[in-house]
């Protein structure tokens, strides 16, 4: 660790491990309840347990971008973190707030929160991942403000590099984007349109950012590569996201009640915003053929080589199937939608935040790399959740086309209980694969617990006896 | 680069150079170029499923505020050409009147834009008139757009050539301005020839 | 102001002279076509007329990317690329335009 302020992420990664486990419990049980209605009921509904599900993820990913923000910025800029004491406070107080508002959820009947946190002054509640009170929603803004003060002040007073311009540049982004959590208007139209300037604008636009910004300081500190290259290819990325995402927005306004132009100009950008996921798989791998060394980091090389992959796949490929308006015409809200969103949203976010967190933890921890049998846990680990994202991916994918042909394209269409009832098995399989994955999750989870550090010298010894 | 001999019965070629300016620009710019090839392909297809009305509505663009345009661009482009001739030879002051032209001449064509979507706003045209006023806003606005940024990136290698921070032999930011420009220009050719002219 | 550095080509021509006067040339043609162009998009359609005004536009494409871009004096891979671009857009018009 280059500099002891960066010892303030360590708290928001676990933070972020713990919500990830959180969030894949309340998973399994919303999945289960796809399979039997009344499981749980009424003690957790299906939507209490689907918006701490997606509400967990949001956080859990806002916590690690925060803790990787925390470890990068400082090392780039070559100066210690303005304050880590605001750091730390600032982590207590997300934590403590997101915590609240899950208990909340579980606790308090929906339409009683709302009442008794204000919505009535500002209704800011209601629409999807935005579910939280009025008082955690101003509470994420306030967390927000303090990360970009921090980093925005470290930056200032240290080296500028492309890899921290564009993170706390984006980190701006991603606040800004928030904003419009606290428009909601009666038309749900415009309620709608806005809402997709922040998921939209995060997912397809501001957090790819991130991401270049991410497997770029891991692949400069992993491979050695020089940062010039590192930093073209950053740029490049950065451009296509932007120019395909800004109004590629306008896939997501086809249907809506949007103007009708909105099929062609959402149609032909978004055709478009594959492409920077493709160019961080040739990114990578490039990165990874020029390397000019052999990091002991194993664990961590996989996960960033396993991010562009997966993430190309889930919102490039999965994303693209969805998103010409003629065939979301029929699969508009479908399961398919639901794969795209498993598979991208692990694939992209979910991995580089455990990427992140697999390169830094060591460090924080006082060691270049993890053991070699911590290392084979973390990879075991790796493969479980991916192959079982894969595979719950493909089962959505599935139900998805049982909706299309026998309710959306069909002559004589079924109703939606009728159609849901014949997807089972593919919600069956899903749920099986979400089991795996959570064992995925534990193995990965066992393998911080596991002591020891990265032995050269056996790796030596090794090598020689070869 | 260029080899020099008095023997003409033995021609050696010129090396082959890189591509002018800085290669980012030219990520860029095939990137650019990618956009609009997709917004032509779509224009043109979406044509051929509404031929009449595109027809009719194409008829009702003004051709002459938009070859006028062309006229500017064309001619602004060839003024940036000049401007790069002339650092390539250490001419500071040459290349600075040369970049002032073409920026000139680059203000006057977003004036006749405006001027035109004015008339189109006043005439009641808008991006949910049709679907040929559609694409026709939407291009030439598109377009707009990387016009000012076309200009915005001249406008600095301006200033930076006013401030003689180029050279005979450091001129890289003029020919990375310049191969922009020059995409703008090549873009608006292929759209005014398709938007106005072809039907 | 520093001495005109004079470059030949490989046939002792002065090039510096040479390519800005190749570039007014081309000035001077992409202001006759566009002008060709224009007069014969005011004339009634035809098949023909279309085929001729897509080819004098992609004829004004290869001298904006070869006299001005100037890749002319580069590696052919750019050239072939640009080429590429300009047809296969030429191509995707004139298909839309003739089958459907």
């Amino acid at each position: 660790m280059k500099y002891k302020s960066q010892k303030v992420a360590m708290p928001y990664f676990i933070a972020a491990l713990a919500l990830f486990l959180g969030q894949i419990i309340f998973g399994l049980i919303a999945g289960l309840q796809y399979l039997h209605g009344t499981f749980l009921f009424p003690a957790l509904p299906f939507d209490v347990a689907h918006m701490s599900h997606t509400n967990l993820l949001i956080v859990w990913l806002l916590m690690a971008f925060m803790g990787a923000a925390y470890f990068i910025v400082p090392e780039e800029a070559e100066t210690e973190l303005y304050s880590p004491k605001l750091a730390l406070i600032t982590f207590w107080i997300f934590l403590v707030a997101g915590g609240l508002t899950i208990a909340a959820y579980l606790l308090v009947p929906y339409a009683k929160l709302a009442e008794v946190t204000g919505n009535a002054v500002l209704p800011t509640m209601g629409r999807g991942y935005l579910e939280q009170p009025l008082p955690t929603k101003i509470g994420i803004v306030l967390v927000a403000l303090s990360l970009l003060f921090n980093v925005t002040m470290t930056l200032i007073k240290g080296r500028k590099t492309s890899i921290n311009l564009i993170l706390v540049g984006s980190l701006w982004g991603l606040a800004i984007l928030f904003l419009p959590a606290f428009y909601f208007p009666q038309d749900t139209v415009k309620a709608s349109f806005g809402w997709w300037w922040i998921v939209h604008g995060w997912v397809e636009g501001d957090w790819e950012l991130i991401l270049g910004a991410l497997l770029g300081f891991i692949l400069i500190k992993m491979t050695g590569v020089d940062r010039e290259i590192v930093e073209k290819w950053l740029y490049i990325i950065v451009a296509m996201t932007l120019i395909s995402g800004i109004i590629g927005i306008g896939h997501h306004y086809y249907y809506t009640g949007a103007p009708g132009y909105w099929i062609w100009l959402g149609s032909i950008f978004s055709a478009i915003e594959p492409i920077p996921f493709i160019l961080l798989i040739a990114f990578s791998f490039k990165m990874l053929l020029q390397r000019r060394r052999e990091h002991p980091n194993s664990a961590a090389m996989l996960w960033a080589l396993g991010t562009p992959i997966m993430a190309f796949l889930g919102a490039g490929l999965w994303g693209f199937i969805i998103t010409l308006a003629p065939a979301q015409y029929y699969m508009h809200g479908t399961n398919f939608t639901a794969a795209h969103g498993h598979l991208a949203f692990f694939g992209a976010y979910a991995m580089v935040s455990l990427a992140i967190i697999s390169y830094a933890m060591p460090i924080l921890r006082g060691r270049v790399a993890n053991s070699n049998s911590a290392q084979r846990w973390e990879i075991i680990g790796f493969w479980t959740m991916v192959l079982s994202m894969i595979a719950i991916t493909l089962a959505l994918t599935g139900a998805g086309i049982v909706t299309v042909v026998l309710q959306r394209a069909a002559d004589n269409p079924m109703g939606f209980m009728q159609v849901q009832d014949k997807a089972r098995v593919f919600f069956w399989i899903r749920e099986f694969a979400g089991v795996t994955f959570l064992l995925g999750l534990l193995v990965y989870l066992r393998s911080f617990f596991i002591k020891g550090e990265y032995m050269y010298a056996d790796e030596v010894k090794r090598a020689l006896a070869a | 680069m260029f080899t020099h001999t008095s023997n003409l019965s033995h021609r050696i070629e010129p090396e082959p150079q890189p591509l002018p300016g800085d290669f980012a620009i030219w990520i860029f710019i095939f990137a650019e170029l990618l956009v609009f090839g997709v917004l032509f392909a779509a224009f043109a297809f979406a044509r051929s499923a509404h031929v009449e009305l595109f027809t009719a509505s194409q008829r009702t663009l003004n051709r002459t505020a938009g070859f006028a345009n062309t006229l500017l661009l064309i001619t602004s482009s060839y003024l940036v050409v000049r401007a790069n001739h002339a650092i390539k030879t250490g001419d500071r002051k040459a290349c600075w009147h040369w970049l002032l032209g073409a920026l000139s001449l680059g203000t006057l064509f977003l004036l006749f834009k405006i001027l035109e979507f004015r008339q189109d706003f006043a005439h009641g045209i808008n991006l949910s008139s049709n679907l040929f006023y559609m694409f026709y806003l939407a291009l030439t606005f598109f377009h707009f757009m990387h016009v000012i940024m076309g200009m915005v990136i001249l406008a600095a290698v301006a200033i930076n050539t006013y401030h003689g921070r180029y050279s005979a032999s450091n001129h890289t930011g003029v020919e990375t301005g310049a191969s922009y420009w020059h995409m703008v220009d090549l873009v608006w050719i292929i759209l005014f020839a398709l938007i106005y002219v072809i039907h | 102001m520093p001495t005109e550095k004079i470059q030949r080509n490989s046939t002792g021509k002065n090039t510096r002279k040479n390519t800005t006067r190749n570039s007014s040339i081309a000035w001077g043609v992409l202001l006759g076509l566009s002008v060709i162009n224009v007069e014969l998009g005011a004339l009634t359609a035809s098949k023909m007329l279309m085929i001729v005004v897509v080819i004098l536009t992609l004829l004004k494409g290869h001298i904006v990317v070869n006299y001005f871009m100037g890749l002319r004096h580069c590696h052919a891979v750019w050239r072939w690329v640009m080429s590429a671009y300009l047809v296969i857009i030429g191509a995707i018009i004139a298909a839309a335009y003739l089958f459907f």
